[in-house]
């Protein structure tokens, strides 16, 4: 299946000792909250580049024409994914919004699909369903982005779950009649007007998986505005992707049932806090009641957001990863960890729903 | 109920509070509504992504029943189509390198989230 990252670091990543079983109910409230946060966040992505609040999201004033002409552009994005925190009570939450780089794709795509389909539960594969719509998505997506023939792929070199997402993406793009050529990071040229792939071929349309905010801080990043190149995710998932953004989120949209308060300020949210770094990934220098980890994010703003303790469920804490393809819901993956912080080493679990 | 997380040997019955989901989501618009009404406060502002999602809302708004989340396992499409689309290496002569990926070598985990 060329699962290449079902370890981690030694430890198992892909976990089917367990599964998580919803109704068709509950699958429909999730389908529902994904499509309403991403509604309010397109208008609040609306919002902040028509106020150039790139100040308060941390974007630097150099990067944020690229950021608002890629909005301006309407340069379409192609994934995203919302992590959400629901015990199947009340209404799911938004933690944060993976806009930019999220991961933990092909195992929510494909290899979710393949256990369900060799569970053996006595009931039969066909006696469930299973919300993941994304492989199909993901193919259909492409041809719609309105790019050249040939979409280069990229990521840095030497993460296997890095190059196993990317290379499940040239596979979907591939499908939908693009030439999918891969390339590291550090491998990508600049001949003074285009970048240039190792043929010296001009990158037209580039999929990354690499930080937007890494990108515009690096030796390259200053041609980015030079260039013709069209980036997937484009520029202005920076917004999104900033953990700022949920406190534009709240201030926009106070009180909404699918969103936890949150400020640029501790104290405002009346309650048991988490601050989060707003360039932070994976679970690094979160600090909340019981909670301080470590991570190379520490100089970073934070944004204060109200704390609300991930279910428990077998002893496990679950986050509801939440596909965003081309716009709308595809379906759902689901990582859990042993503690109530996510991190790149949680596992992920299959679900079904009947 | 709530979700269940289901050993395979041994069912976990959660402890969800009890409240009805179905009820739950009837008070939430539903996906198709949720996207329409995007598409309207999209061209109502003449954002720059209303055609996307407007195309998104259409093509969307045919759902029925849970047939929308079957994942394709008819299709067959989903076995590698990467053969002979590997990377590729030519002469980098004209082209400096070197430029992007500095931030990522500092990080020896992913660089995603």
């Amino acid at each position: 299946m060329g699962f290449a990252f079902a370890d981690i670091a030694g430890e198992p990543y892909w976990d089917e000792s367990a599964y998580y079983r919803f109704t068709e109910g509950e699958i429909d409230a999730l389908e529902a909250a994904t499509a309403e946060v991403e509604r309010i966040s397109r208008a609040a992505v609306a919002h902040a580049v028509a106020h150039d609040l790139n100040g308060p999201l941390g974007i630097p004033d150099g990067a944020w024409p690229i950021v608002k002409r890629s909005w301006q552009r309407a340069e379409p994005s192609l994934y995203g994914r919302l992590d959400l925190r629901w015990d199947g009570t009340g209404e799911p939450k938004l933690l944060e919004y993976n806009a930019d780089t999220p991961t933990a794709l092909f195992e929510a795509a494909v290899v979710q699909w393949e256990w369900l389909q060799c569970l053996d539960d006595g009931r039969g594969p066909e006696q469930h369903d299973q919300f993941n719509g994304l492989h199909e998505a993901l193919i259909g997506a492409w041809g719609r982005l309105g790019l050249p023939p040939t979409v280069h792929f990229c990521c840095a070199a030497g993460s296997a779950e890095d190059r196993g997402t990317v290379d499940y993406l040239r596979d979907t793009a591939i499908q939908a009649g693009h030439e999918a050529p891969f390339l590291t990071m550090e491998e990508i040229g600049w001949n003074g007007a285009i970048f240039t792939d190792l043929e010296e071929r001009p990158i037209e349309a580039m999929f990354k998986l690499y930080p937007w905010d890494w990108l515009l801080r690096e030796d390259f990043g200053a041609n980015i505005a030079k260039a013709r190149t069209r980036w997937i995710e484009p520029a202005w998932r920076l917004i999104p992707a900033s953990k700022a953004f949920l406190s534009l989120l709240w201030h926009l949209f106070p009180d909404h049932p699918n969103l936890l308060a949150a400020h640029l300020e501790p104290g405002l949210t009346g309650g048991p806090e988490i601050a989060k770094p707003i360039w932070g990934r994976e679970g690094s220098n979160i600090s909340a009641p019981g909670i301080e980890t470590d991570g190379p994010y520490a100089d970073q703003p934070r944004v204060w957001q109200a704390y609300a303790e991930l279910p428990r469920f077998g002893g496990r804490y679950p986050v509801i990863g939440s596909w965003i393809i081309d716009g709308a819901p595809a379906g759902i993956g689901i990582r859990e960890d042993a503690t109530p912080v996510t991190r790149d080493t949680s596992r992920f679990v299959p679900h079904l729903f009947d | 109920m709530g979700p269940m997380r289901m050993a395979h040997t041994i069912t976990l019955v959660l402890l969800g509070g009890g409240v009805m989901l179905g009820g739950a989501a009837m008070m939430m618009p539903s996906p198709g509504a949720a996207r329409q009404r995007e598409c309207q406060e999209a061209r109502a502002q003449a954002r720059p992504d209303a055609d996307q999602i407007c195309a998104s809302a259409r093509s969307s708004s045919t759902r029925t029943g849970g047939s929308m989340f079957y994942a394709g396992g008819g299709t067959g499409s989903r076995g590698p189509a990467l053969a002979g689309a590997a990377g590729f290496r030519g002469d980098p002569s004209a082209s400096s390198r070197g430029g992007f990926g500095g931030i990522g070598r500092a990080f020896s985990s992913s660089s995603g989230g």
